[in-house]
């Protein structure tokens, strides 16, 4: 199929519908800007109050993604079908929201200790977020490189946060480097598919590729290449490389942020790309898909039986999860419980590694981050309550019942054994087994006295904002256990309003 | 009773002990004992107080609609006829009446711990275990879901579990609760087992809708019995029956309160719950309740006999609690399933008091659990005497005591129901039963506090405190009157409790045991009542009288029957012989032989295979950009040649 000449589309401004539909990114844009105005008259002992704006600003944004989420109904697309406006959007949305709202929380107490309270902070994880959420409701391939180069730009500077380290120097360097040369190919592919179908749009490529009938290899090749770019940012294996390293350099509230929001964006526009735009290729890209989600699930859950880095230990966790997260993508299109798996697992996942992370964040003294394995030890005799709800965490990640990352398990390996893909459940379950020991390590590590000649960590003393936030993910991961449906029903409605096909 | 009031009941009654279990583990060990205690009992009193309104609200219920099923939320719902799991909760009389039990006995017994655990230092942890115990069996007995119920039954197991080895410093309490938890896992298998054979059947898990489409399984077919089989392996399980039988004795370990809580009055009886509960399902499947029957009368005999020889105060009355699950175990296997909940109920009473007032003894003599080293306790401890002594008639089946009405009323069911050809057969085992109950009830009373002091500590002995008495006398009076306006062993007399559940197993095929008549009946009971006096005036005459002396008359017994009795029918050193022995030398010989062999390249060998596969995989990492990068670029061209010159073919 050659490029065809694309008709001139005449110029027109965007309708007020239009705002009103992107009023949560533009909320939170709106936010960004302000707080670098406030970041000028805030005294430097003040700049917990920037948090407490950016609080606010998250909030309101979340307040119109509620009200999206009943206005969007079935779904439509804005500025002339590069936006969605649905349902999907809205749920991954809120996820994001809630994730930047318990980080923003968190962070005055633990940049203060470290000494990087810097007024920019809030902003540039407002803008990330704005970048986030625009990635999810991207309906077009340069809304979709946008939005990554935004959240991508925000991240690269968060990362290096701590100015006066040379490990967080070096992991901001590293993600910048390597983020450039993903995107790279991201844009490649991208062009391959313009060029292949002659649209940028994802719901006229699917059109496109709806109606024809031979299957150019340039066109794979696009495909496969932004495959690649998005899997860099969901750190799935083998393009997990950075991975441990930037969490491990960036200070521990940036890695709380970043482990679990670009994941879920990433997640979110990979679904809506590949489910919902390429089914018609679905037979030439699910090989390669499958091949990345085991490859993720064996080395993630490898590589951390041996860690003693609780950050890293967590980062290749984080690599195995995103495989599992994958096999929702994985499974034939035309199964919905695969989008809906997602979907419930990215939400158990948010909760669960922010409470994980949190919990490090909280936790850190003033000098060293907490981060080796022997600074945990003994916690559940100085902090019971952290260590327990840590305890939970722990397990969730390792997907025992009745907690929520159980249940992200069971949607997706159900998916998969209902699209005929018992291996993928299977490899599942298997290196999950193997999880189960390096998350249960660390647990019982909190749990044994510490040893005589050992100094104990000092650990801080929570703070009210650190308990909320402590409370709020361990009452979500239990919600997320108990009252399923809650979130399913959530969920399976944003899969049945979810553009492109939605809108078909 | 509308869904509202159900659903409110069903929360709250739940939501007491739960609640009570999280304050005193979260907050237990910083506000100390007196708020322990408080939190601990007053949780357990509020949740009787609503499974009493729960009753007045199914009785009070226009008849035929005395059950409902509430639906508290979905759990998961994977589409129809795909898995459908449900918080379902199910009011009946059957639920309510288990639920009066769980939390009236159940209360009287942590007012009682609250002194004897009055010096243990981790009574928070105590009472955290012991609420979370009530609400895991209330969670169990009013499941309507067979997921929510199997829940139920591990959480049980796991509170056992933990309780068994509260004094987790002393290796035989550890010990004793592995294997206590390890049998319950043998019965919790055959409980999944039977949970997926039902599910693949029925397409469904909720209760009412299994019971609704007992169409899914033929009567008598192969399926329904091996469900009704796997089922009954997970009672015997619970409630010790032979063959999984030898925990219980060993798990008197636990703190005496534990031993009455859950070892006697409510969980050990779960076998009995589920069997009655099942029983649209064992109606239909006459080998499984005839092998049920037999089962229990067995278990009933053998445990009756290891009573008798017994030296342990716990460990007598945990054989006797063996036995008399046995006969209800026998009764439901037999069809009648309200006597043998009857019996459940008035057993609970009675025997929650014989583990208390036993308690207080043990209190008494400072731990002192060797009934040859007490002797003549009745004039120091006169109200736990007395008690004692109405718990042990009632457990012998003495006229107008509690288990006289129910002992009676399920014996007599035996006389015209059971399996196969001679239905009267095991009645006959079952007035054997009585005789030996009587005896072994009464050597223990006469024992301990009849007789010469047989050591000084027993001059020293004081009565018990009232927080420990005052239950105790509370059971006693109860053992006697308990089932007097409830129940009576004789047909068309007072049988409030057998009309209240009539609606519960009247529904569904085959109805239940015929009863008998009242002519047939009356002779039941002179000969069940004679058997009885019989038992305990024997008993009087051994160990009060000494005519002929104990010692003596064991001479004349053929040697084996002492020995067997005393060695439990030396089934601990066959299961040690048969199953731990050969797997600890299976065991030897692989760490001897195959260990160094092949497991280094295997069990190990798996561990360090992956220790250095993770090694090797973190070896990518070299913190090199230029690695990065080319690794990158080297995989992601190798994707692209993967798919576009191999799949697009």
């Amino acid at each position: 199929m050659l490029a065809q000449a694309v008709p001139i589309v005449p110029l027109v401004t965007p309708s007020a519908k239009d705002l009103l539909g992107l009023l949560p990114e533009l909320i939170l844009g709106g936010g960004f800007v302000v707080l670098m105005l406030l970041d000028l008259v805030v005294p430097a002992r003040r700049r917990a109050w920037l948090a407490a704006f950016a609080f606010l600003f998250i909030a309101a944004s979340f307040g119109a993604c509620m009200w999206g989420w009943f206005d969007s109904g079935s779904g439509r697309a804005l500025y002339f079908g590069s936006i969605a406006y649905d349902k999907y959007a809205m749920f991954i949305n809120a996820v994001l929201l809630i994730s930047a709202a318990l980080v923003v929380i968190i962070s005055p107490q633990y940049l203060n200790r470290r000494g990087l309270h810097y007024g920019e902070y809030y902003a540039l994880i407002l803008a990330a977020t704005t970048g986030m959420m625009l990635l999810a409701g991207a309906m077009s391939l340069m809304v979709i490189f946008l939005a990554i180069e935004l959240l991508s730009v925000s991240l690269y500077i968060l990362s290096g946060f701590s100015r006066h380290e040379e490990r967080s120097q070096e992991a901001a360097l590293k993600y910048l480097l390597l983020g450039g040369f993903a995107s790279g190919f991201l844009l490649f592919g991208m062009a391959l598919v313009y060029g292949e179908t002659g649209h940028t749009q994802l719901q006229q490529i699917e059109a496109a590729l709806r109606v024809s009938t031979n299957v150019d290899p340039l066109l794979l090749a696009g495909v496969i290449l932004i495959f690649i770019g998005l899997a860099f940012k969901a750190s799935l294996v083998p393009f997990h490389t950075w991975t441990p390293d930037v969490y491990q350099g960036a200070p521990t509230s940036v890695t709380t942020f970043m482990s679990v929001a670009t994941k879920v964006a990433a997640f979110a526009v990979m679904v809506r790309v590949f489910t919902y735009t390429f089914p018609a290729v679905y037979a030439h890209w699910q090989a390669i898909v499958f091949l990345v989600a085991i490859a993720s699930m064996l080395v993630g859950n490898i590589a951390a039986l041996t860690q003693t880095s609780v950050k890293r230990m967590l980062a290749y966790s984080g690599i195995a999860q995103a495989g599992y997260i994958l096999i929702g993508v994985a499974v034939s299109p035309s199964e919905p419980l695969g989008t809906i798996g997602v979907l419930y697992y990215l939400a158990a996942y948010a909760v669960t590694n922010i409470g994980a992370f949190a919990v490090i964040t909280v936790m850190a003294g003033r000098g060293e981050d907490l981060d080796s394995y022997a600074g945990l030890r003994g916690l559940a005799y100085r902090r019971p309550y952290v260590a327990a709800a840590m305890g939970l965490f722990l397990l969730s990640l390792g997907g025992f019942p009745p907690t929520a990352g159980f249940f992200g398990k069971f949607f997706v390996f159900a998916a998969a054994i209902k699209s005929g893909q018992t291996s993928l459940a299977l490899w599942g379950i298997a290196t999950s087994a193997v999880s189960v020991f390096y998350y249960l390590r660390v647990a019982l590590l909190m749990y044994q006295r510490p040893a005589a000649d050992q100094p104990e960590y000092q650990w801080s003393r929570s703070t009210f904002g650190g308990s909320a936030v402590l409370l709020a993910t361990t009452a979500g991961t239990l919600v997320l256990g108990i009252l399923v449906t809650l979130v399913y029903s959530a969920a399976a409605a944003a899969q049945g309003a979810l553009l492109p096909v939605a809108a078909g | 009773m509308s869904v509202d009031v159900a659903s409110t009941l069903v929360l709250l009654i739940l939501l007491f002990p739960l609640g009570g279990a999280a304050l005193n583990a979260l907050l237990g060990p910083r506000l100390g004992r007196q708020f322990v205690n408080v939190v601990g009992t007053a949780s357990i009193l509020a949740s009787f107080v609503v499974a009493t309104l729960l009753l007045a609200n199914v009785v009070g219920a226009p008849s035929g609609h005395s059950s409902i099923t509430v639906r508290l939320w979905q759990w998961l719902n994977l589409g129809s006829g795909n898995l459908s799991v449900g918080m379902d909760f199910t009011l009946d009389p059957l639920s309510a009446i288990m639920a009066m039990v769980i939390t009236g006995v159940g209360f009287l017994i942590h007012v009682y711990s609250v002194g004897y655990m009055e010096h243990d230092e981790g009574i928070a942890r105590f009472f955290a275990y012991m609420n979370f115990f009530i609400f895991s069996m209330l969670g169990l007995v009013l499941a309507g879901d067979l997921v929510i119920l199997i829940i139920g039954w591990a959480l049980v197991a796991f509170s056992s579990y933990v309780l068994i080895g509260f004094w987790h410093d002393r290796p035989s309490a550890v010990l004793a609760a592995r294997k206590a938890f390890i049998t319950q896992v043998v019965g919790d298998v055959a409980m999944v087992i039977a949970a997926f054979l039902i599910f693949l059947n029925a397409h469904t898990l909720s209760l009412p809708n299994v019971f609704a489409r007992t169409a899914a399984f033929p009567s008598g077919g192969i399926l329904v019995t091996g469900i009704c089989v796997l089922l009954a392996i997970g009672a015997f399980a619970k409630s010790a029956q032979f063959p999984l039988h030898t925990w219980l004795p060993d798990a008197m370990e636990g703190p005496t309160p534990v031993s009455a809580l859950i070892h006697a009055a409510t969980m050990v009886t779960a076998g009995v719950y589920l069997i009655a509960r099942f029983h649209p399902l064992f109606n239909l499947a006459p080998v499984a309740e005839g092998m049920v029957a037999c089962v229990g009368i067995g278990t009933a005999l053998m445990a009756g006999v290891i009573a008798l020889s017994q030296i342990d105060i716990k460990r007598v009355i945990a054989y006797s609690t063996m036995s008399q699950i046995g006969l209800m175990i026998y009764a439901v296997g037999i069809g009648a399933y309200s006597a043998g909940l009857f019996h459940f109920a008035m057993h609970s009473v009675f025997k929650a008091l014989l583990f208390m007032a036993a308690g207080n003894v043990i209190h008494a003599l400072r731990d002192e659990q060797d009934i040859r080293l007490m002797g003549g306790l009745s004039a120091r401890m006169r109200w736990t005497q007395w008690s004692f002594l109405s718990g042990s008639l009632a457990l012998a089946g003495i006229p107008i005591f509690a288990g006289w009405f129910s002992k009676e009323n399920l014996l007599g069911f035996g006389t015209v129901s059971g399996p196969g050809a001679a239905p009267w057969l095991l009645y006959v085992v079952g007035v054997g039963i009585n005789v030996l109950t009587g005896l072994y009830a009464f050597r223990l009373w006469a024992v301990v506090f009849q007789g010469e002091p047989q050591t000084a500590r027993v001059w020293a002995a004081k009565e018990a405190r009232r927080v420990m008495l005052i239950p105790v006398v509370m059971l006693g009076v109860l053992s006697l009157i308990v089932a007097w306006p409830l129940q009576w062993p004789i047909p068309n007399a007072v049988r409030v409790f057998t009309d209240f559940l009539a609606p519960v197993f009247a529904a569904g095929p085959p109805t239940p045991a015929a009863e008998p008549g009242v002519g047939l009946a009356t002779v039941a009971l002179v000969i069940g009542t004679l058997a009885s006096l019989f038992g305990v005036g024997l008993a009087q005459r051994i160990w009060v009288r000494g005519d002929p002396e104990p010692a003596a008359l064991l001479v004349r017994l053929p040697r084996g029957l002492p020995l067997l009795s005393y060695n439990k029918f030396y089934f601990d050193e066959l299961y040690d012989r048969a199953l731990v022995n050969p797997t600890r030398a299976v065991a030897r010989t692989l760490r001897r032989v195959v260990e160094p062999d092949i497991m280094d390249g295997w069990v190990s060998g798996i561990g360090s295979v992956l220790r250095g596969l993770s090694i090797d995989v973190r070896s990518v990492e070299t913190g090199f950009i230029r690695d990065y990068a080319s690794l990158f670029a080297v995989f992601a061209v190798l994707f692209v040649v993967i798919t576009v010159v191999f799949v697009a073919r």
